[in-house]
Order: C-alpha cells, then structure tokens, then sequence
C-alpha cells in the first residue's frame, strides 16, 4: 500500500482513507452535485430531452460554475453554438461521475477502518471529480494565477481563508496519491 | 462571403465548393490554457490517457501550457475539436477550440 491505495492486478484500487476524510469527502461532492444542477436523467431520451430544456441555465456569475464550464471558443458565436449543444450533457456528465465516487463512499461513512473500492473503470470519474472540487475551492478561495496558488499555499493557520485552503491542499493530496498509485 | 456561382458559356453549372463547405474543412485546434490549479502531474496523465501519447510528448505540450500559457494538443475538423475540448473540459481542463492560425 502507498499514500492510502493498494493496487490489484486487474486495476481495480482500494482507498484506505481516515474515517474523517470519507465524510469531508462525502459531503463535498453532494455540494458539487447541488452546484452542477445536472437535468434529472431519464432512460427515455424524449424526456431527457425535456428535462435538459426545462433546466435552469448555468449561472456563470458564479467563479465556480464559469471555471467548471468555461466557454468553449474565444469566438463568442462558436462558444454559444457549443453551449446550446453540449452544456446540458457536461453537466449531467458531471453529476453522474459524482454520484458515482458517492456511491462508492457511502458503504464506508461512519465505518471506523473505512476501506473505499475503486474500480479500473471508475478511476477518470474519480479523478474527475476530484479535479472538479479542487476547481471549485480555488474558484472560491480565488486563485486566479500562479502568484495566488503559492499564496494559498503559505497562508498563516489564523488567515480566514485557512481551513478552506487546508481542504484544497487535502483534496490535492488525495488527487496526486490516486495518480501516483495507478502510474506507478 | 458566398461566391457566385460561375456559369460558363456552354450554360452547364459548374460545382463549386460554396464557401460553407470549404470552411468546414479548414483545420481547428484544441487550445489548452493554463491555470494554476490543475497540477503538471494531472495535465501529463490527462494528455498521455486521452490523445495516447507517449509521456515525453505529454510533458512537454503541459509544459508549454504552463510556460507560454497556452498550447495545440490537437488539430483537426470542427467536429473533432468539438468533441476533443469537450473531453478536455470533462478533465476540468481549461480547453477552446479555434481556427488553426
């Protein structure tokens, strides 16, 4: 085992995880999932169809959501043409990966030698979806260029903005384990 | 931006590109942009797991990402960069497609 990952030789992964990080981890992707909004899924595609033109656009007032989906050319027709196209599917995308890496929590919330299974299949979504809190913390703590990412990351333990950068750095951790035990 | 059709003197039209169908042909590219969030480690895994290249080639257009802000990982028709940004964007990778310059 390695920083918290045991390989098998099928590619599946085991994530020995400290009881406190399976529901940090738990409770922010049900957040990503409330931010993405994703259309409700159907297995009828005419519904689905439905629900996508139902949904509420994406706020991109909001850092997080704009960082999520940015927009997709420097030339604004191409960029909405692609909106119109693909913003509803990404979004679902999304929150089906999220709901994934939830499913894969729960068995282990409250468990007090939690032991998470990721399977070969599953690990881009998780990797995803990591990605994806990481964007949206270093949206909100506003990390805009490098010169702020090292500043987030020599903050003092009393700056408002610590505990919020003690996840990203967390989430970080977990990213780069989960990269480290399937590259080698 | 449509040209006219030229008709020669024999009065048989003669098929042309109209300038839609030339333009869907010219090449796009796949830009990804840096950002200080994404790490050198994941962009490399992201470009070697979906385009398949080999890690010396992933590391050097992350590297370019990261010191010219900005890099091509990819060209092609408008519909491949679409689907290439879209995949990109699903990594969380800031990624546009543009017409190749």
């Amino acid at each position: 085992m390695k920083n918290g990952f045991d390989g098998a030789a099928d590619g599946d992964l085991t994530w020995y995880p400290l009881p406190f990080e399976v529901g940090l981890l738990e409770s922010l992707v049900t957040q990503l999932v409330e931010l993405v909004d994703a259309p409700a899924w159907s297995d009828d595609p005419l519904q689905r169809w439905a629900n996508e033109h139902r949904a509420a656009p994406l706020d991109r007032e909001d850092p997080a959501l704009a960082r999520l989906f940015p927009e997709a050319s420097s030339d604004e027709e191409v960029a909405g043409e692609y909106r119109r196209l693909m913003e509803a599917e990404l979004r679902t995308q999304k929150a089906a990966e999220a709901e994934l890496v939830l499913a894969a929590l729960r068995p282990a919330v409250g468990e007090a030698d939690p032991e998470v299974r990721i399977a070969a299949a599953e690990v881009d979504p998780w990797l995803r979806t990591l990605n994806a809190l990481r964007l949206v913390l270093g949206a909100r703590l506003e990390i805009a260029d490098d010169e702020d990412a090292e500043e987030i990351d020599e903050l003092d333990e009393d700056d408002v903005r610590a505990p919020a950068a003690d996840v990203y750095h967390w989430l970080g951790h977990i990213q780069g384990s989960l990269l480290e035990a399937i590259t080698g | 931006m449509q040209h006219m059709t030229e008709q020669p003197a024999g009065g048989t039209a003669v098929v042309e590109r109209t300038d839609e169908q030339a333009l869907g042909q010219e090449p796009w590219v796949c830009l990804v942009w840096n950002d200080p969030v994404n790490t050198m480690d994941y962009v490399t895994y992201v470009f070697m797991t979906y385009f398949r290249f080999p890690k010396a080639k992933a590391e050097r257009l992350m590297l370019e990402v990261h010191n010219d802000g900005r890099s091509a990982v990819s060209m092609g028709t408008k519909d491949e960069m679409e689907r290439d940004v879209t995949a990109m964007q699903g990594y969380g990778l800031w990624a546009t497609l543009e017409p190749a310059a």
